[in-house]
């Protein structure tokens, strides 16, 4: 999977993302605490925080933020061993690291920021990100939840050529089926085969989905990731029909998994910008477009990107 | 706009854009809403 030296089988991507970050910081360069940037969709306990920071609250000097849960049930505790941090500010990673390096055991990343309308990482960040991880021993863990099996079969790993130490997948890589899956380097794996880190759970590896998902791609008769890139291609481009009502916009994500913003000409490269713009205008868009039968995310300030599935047909309209 | 519950077809889904952009259009005074935001 990926290129991953050992999978263990899980659910769902927020037990995956969970398990992610507890293998990680069992790791022996792990001391005590854990760093995540980016926005983190799981719904754990450990995860749940800073979805929505608001303007009114920026980032500070130090490049780094508060958590903020974005659920109530969360211990104010988990707050003390999370850092969050601004997408695609390569300073921010630096500073952070330079002044708490030798204390972070993990960096966690979504390569493509799904709940806002699928923010496409700059790839000098990502490699920074490596690149810090390797010098100071942390481990990498990359949210495939919805880039793995999406963007290439290898993930956002393969697709911007930067390779993560841990990932967690799911959605895609079980077609339907409830199957996810934490993928790793055989050196952060092996606690979970001696024993010193439990993973388990009700229905890990069980039988149905497991089978549905290994035969999920059999039934296919086109090529998947080449077929949803083309179509959501063709989506995309079809988004330009606003161009021509004069509508300011901006088409966001990679054609498998896309959105679009409006109310600007460029397309958000933070939570901060994606906050920026037009949501109201969005939300009156979609209320329209579901009258219509299409069913986009109706929440725009924590909206799905459009993820693209072979089932969208390209034959004219009847 | 094309998520598990959307219609199937690319064609009808992009004509439904387009219709919706002419409805939602059709309800704002365009100079004040449809302008970039700064």
């Amino acid at each position: 999977m990926t290129g991953m030296d050992k999978v263990r089988l899980a659910n769902t991507g927020s037990e995956a993302t969970m398990h992610a970050l507890r293998i990680a910081r069992a790791t022996p360069a792990a001391s005590c605490s854990s760093s995540s940037t980016a926005s983190i969709t799981a719904c754990t306990t450990t995860c749940s925080t800073t979805r929505r920071p608001s303007r009114r609250q920026p980032w500070s000097r130090k490049g780094e933020t508060r958590p903020i849960p974005t659920s109530r049930g969360i211990p104010r505790g988990i707050q003390e061993y999370l850092l969050t941090l601004p997408y695609n500010d390569i300073d921010a990673v630096e500073r952070v690291f330079k002044r708490r390096g030798e204390q972070i055991a993990a960096v966690m990343v979504e390569p493509v920021m799904g709940n806002t309308a699928g923010i496409v990482p700059r790839l000098e960040w990502l490699q920074a990100i490596r690149r810090l991880c390797d010098a100071y021993g942390v481990v990498l863990i990359f949210d495939e939840v919805k880039t793995g099996f999406r963007l290439a079969n290898g993930g956002a790993q393969e697709y911007f050529g930067v390779k993560a130490d841990l990932a967690a997948y799911a959605k895609a890589m079980g077609n339907g089926y409830p199957v996810a899956a934490i993928a790793g380097r055989e050196a952060i794996m092996a606690p979970i085969d001696d024993g010193d880190v439990a993973h388990g759970g009700t229905y890990v590896g069980n039988v149905p989905a497991t089978r549905g998902q290994c035969h999920a791609g059999d039934a296919e008769t086109e090529p998947i990731i080449e077929t949803i890139f083309a179509r959501g291609k063709m989506l995309m481009d079809g988004i330009e029909v606003l161009t021509r009502h004069d509508v300011p916009h901006a088409v966001t994500g990679i054609p498998s998994m896309f959105s679009l913003v409006l109310g600007t000409d460029e397309p958000p490269y933070d939570y901060h910008s994606y906050d920026a713009t037009d949501h109201e205008l969005y939300e009156e868009l979609v209320g329209a477009l579901i009258e219509r039968g299409v069913m986009p995310d109706d929440d725009s300030r924590s909206r799905g990107s459009c993820a693209m599935r072979t089932a969208a047909r390209t034959s004219p309209r009847r | 706009m094309c998520y598990a519950h959307s219609r199937q077809d690319i064609a009808e889904t992009l004509t439904a854009l387009d219709e919706a952009v002419v409805e939602v259009k059709q309800g704002h005074p365009a100079a004040t809403v449809f302008a970039v935001a700064n």
